[in-house]
């Protein structure tokens, strides 16, 4: 009998008792040893503590399965995202041994709803980058073209679900860390409201933007696991008390009014995937939506705004890799001095020392008036504008990434060009909205991502679109062949 | 936009990064493609903007204020590159 692929097939069926738990298990975990040669999306296989936790339901009642949405779900985590007991590198040499004393509150809400913690994902050091090309250990490549990059930074999480090692996985997202490699890979990727999902437990890199998203084959699974780690933690204050998310099969988008900026189909556009994106709104609209276009000049200022106000917070974030309580520590030599300095020479990479080196300019006396304050302000007018157009528009719809998957090596020599891989997902970031891409077509055989974007909190009317679109058209069920396949 | 070598010094100094005379040209280079970009910001007119200093608009939560028991002490120093009777160790700092 074949296994479930979906999440939600399988927490089914280990609920009725038709499949294993250790079944399932045991089948990603030789999906993983047969594609991670050439993929390198792991950095950890927690194999045994895997097999463990299978073994721990198979031997619950089925009476006490009830309530598990993601029963023996095999899960694939960022490892910027802390698993106790769990090595939890951040991609970086700062980090290479680090078991983290505690569980992130995304992952204690996994683990309560039944899910398997099987492995920890590649990522940009830190979750700096957009290529998953800035890691101590190796980059990741692109299930659909190994000579790819697969995004980033959560490239580890997406290449993992599209090449069917795990139906689910978890990503950050600071300036569209979870959407675009989402879109290279041809997979789903959320970015919930900022205050939708606690930070706690997930290394810092800009405390303002950064959000923890799913990743999933399906809406559907994306919409499970976003219900599992979504709600309030006394542990992250920013947290929202009030707002409580109910999912929703309801795919009805007769009379969705959906805005088509633009800025996001202009300038270093690959047409081709302009004409993907545009073909999938038309397909909504067949489907009883309203499409117009719509202007967001300050878009044009984003990317400046948004490389600002990430290295500032994460020059002050990352000032705590010192040497004194966890991470490398260099041979001192008898030195007495310089012991901060020496560490983190030696424990981060190019990328992160860079982006510490251009946000501690930004804060410096003489620079924060005009930069840092400057940012935030243009922040507000990036905040304001869309608030204007969702005054006439339900949710918004375009490209989560400017390009398809590019090159290994391609972009890594050109810091600006590389930045501009992230043009179309920032936005959501610095206004702090929900946006999810999903898969709506190939470009020269590389997948494409759709982009919804929605006022805050109205996550119901992200999925409640993507599910619409998801039900009409085939792209979530093409699979790449991975390797010697 | 110019940055002089100097420049990388003064701020490589308050990011606390030691970097090597050889690494200055290439990170004087970064600097200066990055910050050249971000001049865009001055296109902008900000005039009476307030900066959006907190992406919460809820308000200030506190947490009740109640006792915990903390992390195990040995959990805490099991990442410690140095540490000995329940003490992070750092290396000496004055010398002979």
């Amino acid at each position: 009998m074949a296994l479930p692929q979906t999440a939600a097939g399988i927490a089914t069926a280990i609920a009725s008792g038709e499949t294993s738990a250790v079944d399932i298990c045991s089948e990603s975990l030789r999906r993983i040893e047969s594609v991670e040669p050439c993929i390198g999306a792991l950095i950890t296989v927690a194999r045994e503590q895997a097999l463990l936790a299978a073994r721990r339901i198979d031997a619950t009642p089925l009476d006490r399965r009830a309530n598990k949405p993601l029963l023996g779900v095999p899960i694939v985590v960022k490892d910027n995202i802390s698993t106790r007991g769990l090595r939890t590198s951040c991609g970086s040499r700062m980090l290479a041994t680090y078991e983290p004393p505690y569980d992130a509150t995304v992952i204690s809400r996994l683990r309560h709803a039944g899910a398997i913690i099987i492995a920890k994902s590649n990522l940009d050091e830190f979750a700096m980058g957009s290529s998953t090309e800035n890691s101590a250990f190796g980059p990741t490549r692109n299930p659909w073209d190994v000579s790819c990059v697969p995004g980033g930074s959560s490239g580890g999480s997406a290449a993992a679900v599209a090449a069917r090692e795990v139906p689910l996985a978890l990503g950050s997202d600071t300036g569209g860390s979870v959407r675009q490699p989402a879109a290279l890979c041809g997979v789903v990727g959320l970015k919930p409201t900022y205050g939708r999902v606690s930070r706690y437990g997930l290394v810092a890199y800009a405390s303002s933007l950064d959000q923890i998203g799913p990743m999933a084959l399906t809406v559907h699974d994306a919409s499970i696991a976003f219900e599992v780690i979504a709600g309030s933690d006394p542990n992250d204050l920013t947290t929202s008390a009030g707002r409580r998310w109910t999912p929703s099969p309801d795919q009805d988008i007769t009379g969705l009014r959906i805005g088509v900026p633009i800025e996001y189909f202009s300038n270093g556009v690959d047409p081709e995937v302009s004409s993907a994106v545009r073909t999938a709104i038309d397909t909504l609209c067949r489907l009883g939506a309203v499409a117009e276009e719509c202007s967001l000049p300050m878009t044009a200022y984003a990317l400046s705004a948004y490389y600002v106000i990430a290295p500032a917070e994460a020059s002050s974030n990352l000032a705590r890799y010192d040497g004194v309580r966890y991470g490398t520590r260099p041979t001192m030599h008898g030195a007495t001095s310089g012991l901060q300095e020496r560490t983190r020479a030696a424990g981060f990479g190019p990328e992160v020392m860079h982006r510490i080196m251009v946000g501690t300019y930004a804060l410096s006396a003489g620079y924060y008036e005009a930069y840092y304050r400057r940012a935030l302000q243009v922040r507000t007018l990036i905040q304001r504008e869309f608030d204007a157009v969702f005054e006439r528009f339900d949710v918004l719809a375009c490209p989560s990434s400017p390009v398809t998957a590019f090159k290994l090596g391609d972009r890594s020599h050109d810091p600006i060009k590389m930045k501009l891989a992230d043009t179309c997902t920032i936005p959501a970031n610095l206004a702090g909205l929900p946006a999810l891409s999903l898969p709506c077509g190939f470009a020269s055989g590389l997948p494409v991502g759709l982009q919804l974007i929605a006022p805050a909190f109205q996550e119901s009317r992200i999925f409640r679109t993507a599910l619409a679109y998801e039900s009409a058209s085939p792209w979530h069920t093409y699979r790449p062949r991975v390797c010697a396949e | 936009m110019i940055i002089s070598d100097d420049d990388v010094r003064s701020i490589a100094a308050l990011a606390r990064i030691q970097l090597e005379d050889a690494e200055i040209p290439q990170q004087r280079r970064h600097l200066e493609a990055l910050i050249g970009h971000l001049q865009l910001l001055h296109q902008v007119d900000v005039d009476r903007v307030p900066p959006s200093t907190h992406m919460v608009q809820e308000g200030n939560r506190l947490r009740a204020d109640r006792p915990h028991a903390p992390l195990p002490i040995d959990r805490v120093l099991a990442n410690a590159p140095d540490c000995s009777d329940e003490m992070f160790l750092v290396p000496r700092i004055l010398g002979d």
